[in-house]
């Protein structure tokens, strides 16, 4: 680790803030970003209090642990002063770490005693008693008090209900070389994700549940069947509909970052406009919420399912199509391969 | 709606035989729905991000028209509005041969693109993306070109300096001039536009600048 004020803020606004937080993170221990984001997905449940919808299937820490040699480490501390002895700890030891905090409690945020929601920050250095932080998804460089990050992170276990302090970190034992095996991986497992099929830990989920293409249709009257309704109690729920969709833009957004990295751009396009439909009804829902006018957005949330849907069923198509082109190829490399094996054992044969 | 002349030689760029082209600055008065600048005395009232972001006026270009990469571009303010955030508008204007045409724009929790229209009496003549990068973005994400930038962003707490908000100039060059007197938009709130400008001509004459003010 070097000095303090090399590190820069990593903003993106393809991310939560979470995973702008790791992406800074990782990069740090030399990880190519294109590569770590490859899930595009989709799966829609219905659960008894809301909905559970996520493009994911499988957990970014066992990803990156399979297929980037990157390591996660959580830890979770009830007393806060112990809590923030482990941080100092961890800094000593020259890792940058992650701290979950309550956006309510951070001075420098527009939100400061607005509002509480979950919020991570990187915490990369220390200037005596006080920690130097990179706050990514509010490109905020500078020094705050312990005080500050023991109260905020407090405060999510009072007021969003999280069992103790929590802060993260990751170690990167060797390199590892992303390869096009892996691109084929990923682009299979999508595939085989958007034509239904439930992959790692959503096998158990699976009872109930839309899978890919088929659960489209579903959420699109789901969503705007409950605009319909207007019911002004379920802001909560509209919040959370909110974000899990704003996953989805996103996934797709470094689905297409990721074709492009290994030169798919026509099909990286398709994926890029995509999101774009994904972000815009993420967009109607955030203004359904702050206006409360959930009735203004319900036409077009619907018109842009619709072309989005539409999307959708030709990004698979184009999946299908590469895998397809791309494991041919793979074939007959092993068969000319195989051949060249069987010519070079018959002229063993020879006399 | 109004075009309208923007006079002095520097914008009236070219003369290729008797056609005469030139810089057309349209008023979007009639279409402007949402407020993208505000003074320090208002800085709470934009609506740019859900965050109430806004250009700081005192920071913007105040003269009318002001040039940005030399291309001629004008303020459509009315009392409350600056800007269209797209909801789908058509925008009708004077029929005027265009070969190029240049928005000014920002998008808004994100870079973004979308489909836009150019229509004849209500017939598509031809269709095009829109991109337009993040007013909070360093560099721009597609083809426009950073056209503003300025020193701090308004937001629901004030001056905002960790953000250098900029404003982007995007440029949609036709294979061969389009006769058009339309442009739809798509719905897409994240998107915003602050001034267009078409690079037109009349057919038929050197006389024929327009000047429908």
């Amino acid at each position: 680790m070097g000095d303090p004020m090399d590190f820069t803020i990593y903003y993106n606004p393809y991310h939560n803030c979470r995973n702008m937080t790791i992406s800074a993170m990782v990069m740090r221990l030399g990880a190519t970003l294109e590569y770590l984001f490859g899930q595009a997905g989709l799966f829609y449940k219905e659960e008894k209090n809301g909905v559970f919808i996520t493009p994911y299937y499988r957990s970014l820490e066992s990803e990156f642990a399979r297929s980037h040699g990157i390591f996660f480490h959580e830890d979770k501390i009830t007393d806060a002063n112990q809590f923030i002895t482990h941080l100092r700890r961890l800094v000593e030891k020259k890792h940058t770490v992650a701290v979950m905090l309550d956006i309510y409690e951070l001075p420098y945020s527009i939100y400061y005693r607005d509002n509480h929601d979950y919020h991570d920050i990187e915490i990369v250095a220390l200037e005596e008693e006080r920690f130097v932080i990179c706050d990514h998804h509010f490109q905020y460089y500078g020094v705050v008090d312990a005080d500050v990050i023991q109260k905020a992170s407090l405060s999510l276990v009072h007021h969003l209900g999280i069992d103790a302090c929590t802060s993260y970190y990751f170690t990167r034992p060797r390199d590892y070389t992303y390869h096009k095996d892996d691109f084929i991986r990923v682009l299979s497992e999508n595939c085989q994700a958007m034509k239904g099929k439930a992959i790692d830990y959503l096998v158990q989920e699976a009872a109930g549940a839309y899978i890919g293409l088929q659960a489209l249709e579903p959420m699109k009257i789901r969503i705007t069947e409950f605009l319909t309704r207007n019911d002004q109690r379920q802001a909560a729920f509209l919040y959370e509909l909110y974000k899990m969709v704003k996953e989805i833009s996103h996934s797709r957004h470094h689905f297409h970052l990721f074709l492009k990295a290994f030169d798919q751009e026509e099909i990286a396009f398709d994926f890029l406009e995509a999101a774009q439909h994904w972000a815009v009804i993420t967009n109607l829902l955030m203004r359904a919420y702050i206006t409360g006018g959930y009735n203004d957005v319900t036409d077009r949330v619907e018109r842009r399912f619709d072309k989005l849907i539409e999307k959708e069923m030709q990004n698979l198509d184009n999946m299908a199509r590469l895998l397809a082109a791309l494991t041919s190829d793979s074939n007959k490399k092993k068969r000319y391969a195989s051949k060249e094996q069987r010519v070079q054992h018959k002229k063993a044969l020879l006399p | 709606m109004k075009l309208e002349r923007l006079d002095g030689p520097e914008r009236i760029s070219l003369q290729e035989g008797s056609i005469v082209s030139a810089y057309i600055c349209l008023d979007l008065t009639p279409y402007v729905n949402n407020r993208g600048m505000t003074a320090i005395t208002d800085y709470e009232k934009g609506t740019l991000s859900e965050g109430k972001s806004s250009f700081p006026m005192e920071l913007l270009p105040t003269n009318k028209p002001f040039l940005i990469h030399d291309i001629p571009f004008a303020w459509s303010k009315t009392e409350e509005h600056d800007n269209i955030e797209l909801t789908g508008q058509t925008l009708s204007f004077e029929a005027t041969e265009v070969k190029e045409i240049y928005i000014l724009g920002v998008s808004s929790n994100g870079d973004y693109f979308d489909q836009i229209s150019f229509l004849h009496d209500g017939q598509e003549v031809c269709r095009e993306y829109l991109y337009l990068s993040d007013f909070a973005a360093t560099t721009a994400s597609f083809r426009d070109r950073q056209a503003l930038v300025t020193d701090y962003l308004h937001t629901r707490t004030g001056k905002y300096e960790l953000v250098q908000p900029r404003m982007w100039l995007e440029q949609i060059p036709f294979a061969s001039p389009c006769l058009i007197n339309q442009i739809r938009l798509e719905d897409n709130p994240a998107m915003h536009i602050f001034a267009i400008t078409l690079a037109g001509q009349k057919r038929g004459g050197t006389d024929g600048i327009y000047d429908l003010s």
